[in-house]
């Protein structure tokens, strides 16, 4: 509270600017979490060590600087939360790659700022070969990692949830900062709720990761593993992802750890509290649940019918519809012509998953896609109609569970998918016409919105993203980063600045007006 | 006849009709299914007659066919009244059945002439046909006598106009036709149109689209074509059909002025009615200011340049322009005529035109597709929806061009984007499930929904049909019929064969549910 008061008194000093001001805050955190990974450094005995602690003093100074310089003015319009969430977003993204550039691992800052958005969205869409895991220092390894982590609940929840001081804007920034929590509150006050999403979130990937070393595959792997299943992020430590144990045992605690990250973090908490049984009655739940039920049994049917062994399409099936059904976008393939590899699968198998990398996980989870309910809700929107045209005068409300949904929140669905699906298909022209074939221009778009990690074509599980040209990659990052919140806020604060622009042009050719 | 919205589906116990006085059965399914194979059999017996100008040989068969098609179109017709209301449900099964009475027709038309004997193969081209799209079978349609040919045009020239008739006069309720441009409207939205004001409407859209297909065959006429040629011609491109009397469709002549011509015909076919209509009256002002035409032509100007631009598929500029002018217009217009084969194209252009396949042609046009028109509806609810993130409290009506689109039809038109993309989605499955590789489901699965076939892969312009397997047929026939219909009769059949052991099982379970209560 003191730093509010404070921050009103110098007013008159400090730029008055919830932007920059986020900005700084997510420097902060971000530039500890390198000084974190320089840590691990110094424990795996790694060689990047002096770059970690450089990058981390540098971001962790200009956030300081930057967070000190400014203040949250009173009120929030909306434009201007948008504009803070898409703002710092970006910055944190491009601070990102000191790590990468700095050890010398991606000296170009072009794969070093992909590889920072995608982590940073939790896509998994990586650009690293082979050799670059084996020379890789850990500790860069690991904010490899951790940029997952800190992009799944979101850093602005995170500053919430330390800072109270911000306060009254503060659920308005949640909610712009979209996976993280929706507009369910886990407690009276924003802080206290953020708080609580970070423990439950913190406590989630203690779980998996002592759950992952028990299988025996180290504390490094383990923990790095678990950063990237609670945020359904998709980078791993080893360069053939889940595909280097090949182990049947982390392959299901890996699904099930992407599965309880991709539902609603607010039915984990009450699920944690006590209340586990209000995960089926929750319609989202079952229908996410059923479908990647549906999704398995159907692959599994597919594959076996093209002649695979049923054991071996069941697992694989269940791990590459976990996978994307999550948005996580893990890989199990062990080598060139692994079954894992969905590329290589019978086209009606791989129009499935291109299925599931539209729809992604739940609203509330750290997942990306369109999200189950809003799938679920267009799907009755168009029974509907077509019910409709049978008795076309006939009043049908849209039920979600046992509650009617408002009309005005079905318009803003039906807003939402709409404006999805319009960038993707306006992203996979300009990557088509880029150069990449339609498949793989198209489902690279699809994948990079949903924040999946592999795509179909030539960017599959077993192949990387650098298949991309350079201008088809800065595409992909685009759109990570409009996925990862949600589209309207990326939309929006780039619809305020075009109005802005052109009214600052019109106000000088007409200067009398 | 009269289409109300309500829920009173009961009409032959009705006691006015039975007093009515007039016996005998009343079904609109029947009366307009024999309507349908009536002109089908008039059809039939100009083929004849245009076939004893040529060779001759095919002309028994298709008078035959064409007479007892036409004798038993009217004797269904005088036995069977047409009933003074419709139920939705009702028109959408009269819809279905006239396509089905139609396509079988043909199907025995072909059969009976011997030009295609295999019924698969005769079922795609008839069911290509009359849903306006361009897969044929053939892989030479040029040995085929010239009555056969004829008739493969008509059927495309019936198809055309049996779907706008569908949607003006039979579906008007489901708001589908969706909102026309501003001023230049004709009345298609009103649920309440008394018999001979829809007779004179139709006849007015009837004879609008006679005029086109005259103005397409003379364009082909003066471009060079022989009378037989033009009128062929002309049936299948003001159909927006895209049959063609030889294996190289618009290749074949290897005129660049023909092109040009197959390029204004094209865009006739494309091009709303209701447009025609104001050019004839003389209202210039609203024809310029209805801005879906603006749209229409924007889309076909830009493509062109892009095409032009990104692709030249062209020798030189001339050609450049003239090639990349003749794709998109027959993408846009949902024709699928064609003078290149686009699928050997790159990557960005083949998806700009499979953008542009999926959009379509203009609402009111007998053109396929999504429609122009609610695209832009689409993109005015989403500059409405962005605009109230940012001013939430600001209350903002949807426009397209100057018209204010009512939020209950934009809701309508919200819920049929989902149902579009739903079935497109689907056939891209299914494709994917018959063993076609995926650009060519995708595409396929696009182009057929829209009713221009031609796609990318194994439906690339000129490949032969027999490349893919019978149930990839199956699904793309399927598809064709959805995107002719405004996907409502097919799918609300689909619905009622899904929803009908659904709703047992509720029911079922809702009665249990009842009894335990009340035991307890």
């Amino acid at each position: 509270m003191t730093d509010s008061h404070e921050g009103i008194k110098v007013g008159s000093r400090r730029l008055p600017s919830v932007a920059l001001h986020m900005v700084g805050l997510s420097l902060v955190f971000t530039g500890g979490g390198m000084i974190l990974c320089a840590l691990v450094d110094v424990i795996e005995r790694g060689h990047a060590f002096w770059a970690l602690v450089g990058s981390g003093i540098i971001t962790m100074a200009v956030g300081e600087l930057t967070r000190r310089s400014t203040r949250i003015p009173r009120d929030l319009p909306p434009r201007s939360v948008f504009a803070a969430v898409s703002v710092s977003w970006i910055v944190t993204s491009v601070f990102g790659v000191l790590p990468y550039m700095l050890s010398g691992l991606l000296p170009a800052f072009d794969g070093a700022l992909f590889e920072s958005i995608s982590g940073f969205t939790c896509t998994g869409s990586s650009v690293f070969s082979a050799e670059d895991f084996e020379i890789a220092s850990s500790g860069v390894l690991f904010w490899r990692q951790l940029t997952q982590w800190f992009g799944g609940m979101g850093i602005i929840v995170l500053a919430v949830a330390v800072l109270p001081f911000l306060g009254v804007g503060g659920l308005e920034l949640i909610q712009a900062e979209a996976p993280g929590p929706t507009s369910d509150r886990l407690a009276p006050r924003v802080s206290e709720t953020a708080r609580r999403l970070w423990i439950v979130y913190l406590g989630f990937t203690v779980v998996s990761a002592l759950a992952l070393l028990a299988t025996g595959i180290g504390w490094f792997d383990s923990t790095g593993l678990a950063l990237a299943l609670v945020s359904t992020g998709g980078f791993a430590p080893e360069a053939a992802s889940i595909g280097a144990y090949d182990s049947v045992t982390v392959e299901v605690i890996v699904i099930i750890g992407m599965v309880i990250g991709g539902s609603s973090f607010t039915l984990l908490y009450n699920a944690l509290r006590g209340k586990p049984v209000l995960y089926f009655r929750n319609s989202e739940f079952r229908y996410y649940l059923g479908g990647m039920a549906v999704g398995i049994t159907a692959v599994t049917v597919v594959l076996a019918a093209n002649g695979s062994a049923v054991g071996e399409s069941l697992r694989v099936a269940a791990f590459n519809v976990a996978t994307l059904g999550t948005s996580t976008g893990f890989g199990n393939t062990t080598g060139t012509g692994s079954p894992g590899d969905f590329t290589l699968w019978v086209p009606a198998a791989q129009v499935i998953l291109f299925m599931f990398m539209w729809v992604g996980g739940m609203t509330g989870s750290t997942s990306g896609g369109m999200k189950v309910l809003r799938a679920q809700v267009m799907g009755r929107v168009a029974w509907r109609e077509l019910r409709r045209a049978e008795r076309p005068r006939s009043v049908l409300p849209i039920k979600q569970g046992d509650e009617v949904v408002d009309e005005r929140v079905v318009g803003r669905i039906a807003g939402f998918v709409l404006l999805y699906v319009v960038i993707v298909v306006g992203a996979g022209l300009v990557l088509t016409m880029f150069g990449s074939d339609l498949i793989t221009g198209f489902t690279g778009a699809v994948s990079a919105m949903g924040n999946m990690g592999p795509a179909l074509g030539e960017a599959g599980p077993a192949s990387s993203f650098a298949v991309y040209s350079l201008p088809e990659r800065m595409t992909l990052v685009v759109l990570m980063i409009v996925g990862r919140l949600e589209v309207f806020p990326m939309v929006l604060t780039l619809v305020v600045a075009t109005r802005w622009i052109s009214r600052k042009f019109s106000a000088a050719r007409h200067p009398l007006r | 006849m009269k289409v109300y919205g309500g829920a009173r589906l009961r009409t032959d116990s009705d006691p006015v009709e039975s007093l009515s006085g007039r016996p005998g059965l009343e079904s609109a399914e029947l009366n307009l299914g024999g309507l349908s194979v009536a002109i089908c059999g008039a059809g039939l017996i100009i083929s004849a007659a245009v076939d004893l100008t040529g060779a001759g040989q095919d002309a028994p068969a298709l008078g035959a066919v064409g007479v007892s098609a036409l004798l038993l179109g009217l004797v269904i017709r005088s036995r069977v009244r047409l009933p003074e209301r419709v139920s939705p449900r009702s028109s959408l099964r009269t819809v279905g059945v006239s396509l089905m009475a139609m396509i079988i027709v043909s199907v025995i038309a072909y059969r009976a002439t011997g030009a295609i004997v295999a019924p698969g193969e005769a079922l795609m081209e008839s069911t290509s046909g009359f849903t306006t799209t361009a897969l044929t079978v053939l892989e030479d349609p040029q040995r085929l006598g010239s009555g056969v040919l004829f008739w493969r045009a008509m059927t495309q020239w019936i198809g055309g106009f049996a779907a706008l008739a569908t949607v003006i006069a039979i579906l008007p309720f489901l708001g589908v036709s969706g909102p026309t441009s501003s001023k230049v409207r004709v009345p298609v939205r009103r649920t309440q149109m008394s018999a001979p004001r829809m007779n004179r409407l139709l006849g007015r859209y009837f004879a609008l689209y006679l005029l086109l297909t005259i103005i397409g065959g003379v364009l082909y006429l003066v471009g060079g074509m022989g009378p037989f040629d033009a009128t062929t011609y002309a049936f299948t491109t003001v159909s927006t059909g895209g049959f063609a009397n030889h294996s190289g469709s618009f290749t074949f002549f290897d005129s660049s002025l023909l092109d040009w011509m197959g390029v204004a015909g094209m865009f006739l076919g494309g091009l709303s009615l209701a447009v025609v209509w104001s050019v004839l009256r003389g209202r210039t002002r609203a024809v310029l200011g209805s801005a879906e035409l603006f749209v229409y032509c924007g889309l076909i100007a830009g493509a062109t340049a892009v095409l032009a631009l990104v692709e030249s598929p062209g020798t030189d500029f001339a050609s450049n322009v003239r090639i990349s002018a003749f794709t998109a217009t027959s993408a846009v217009s949902s024709t699928g005529h064609w003078v290149a084969n686009w699928a050997g194209w790159a990557p960005g252009p083949q998806m700009m035109l499979l953008i542009l396949i999926g959009v379509g042609a203009m609402s009111g046009s007998v053109g396929g597709g999504f429609r122009i028109v609610r695209a832009m509806t689409l993109f005015s609810y989403l500059a409405r929806e962005l605009d109230v993130q940012l001013r939430p409290r600001r209350v903002r009506v949807i426009r397209v061009g100057n018209e204010v689109i009512d939020e209950r039809l934009m809701r309508r038109i919200l819920g049929y984007q989902v149902l579009y993309l739903g079935t497109a989605a689907t056939g891209f499955f299914l494709l994917a499930l018959t063993g076609t590789d995926l650009p060519t489901a995708l595409s396929g699965s696009i182009s057929a929904l829209s009713t221009n076939g031609f796609a990318l892969g194994e439906l690339g312009v000129g490949q032969p049909l027999s490349n893919l397997g019978r149930d990839a047929l199956v699904v793309l026939l399927l598809l064709m019929i959805a995107g002719r219909l405004e996907l409502y009769p097919l799918l609300d059949g689909v619905r009622a064969v899904i929803g009908w052991p659904i709703h047992r099982i509720r029911n079922r379970m809702a009665a249990r549910g009842s009894a335990r209560r009340s035991r307890h």
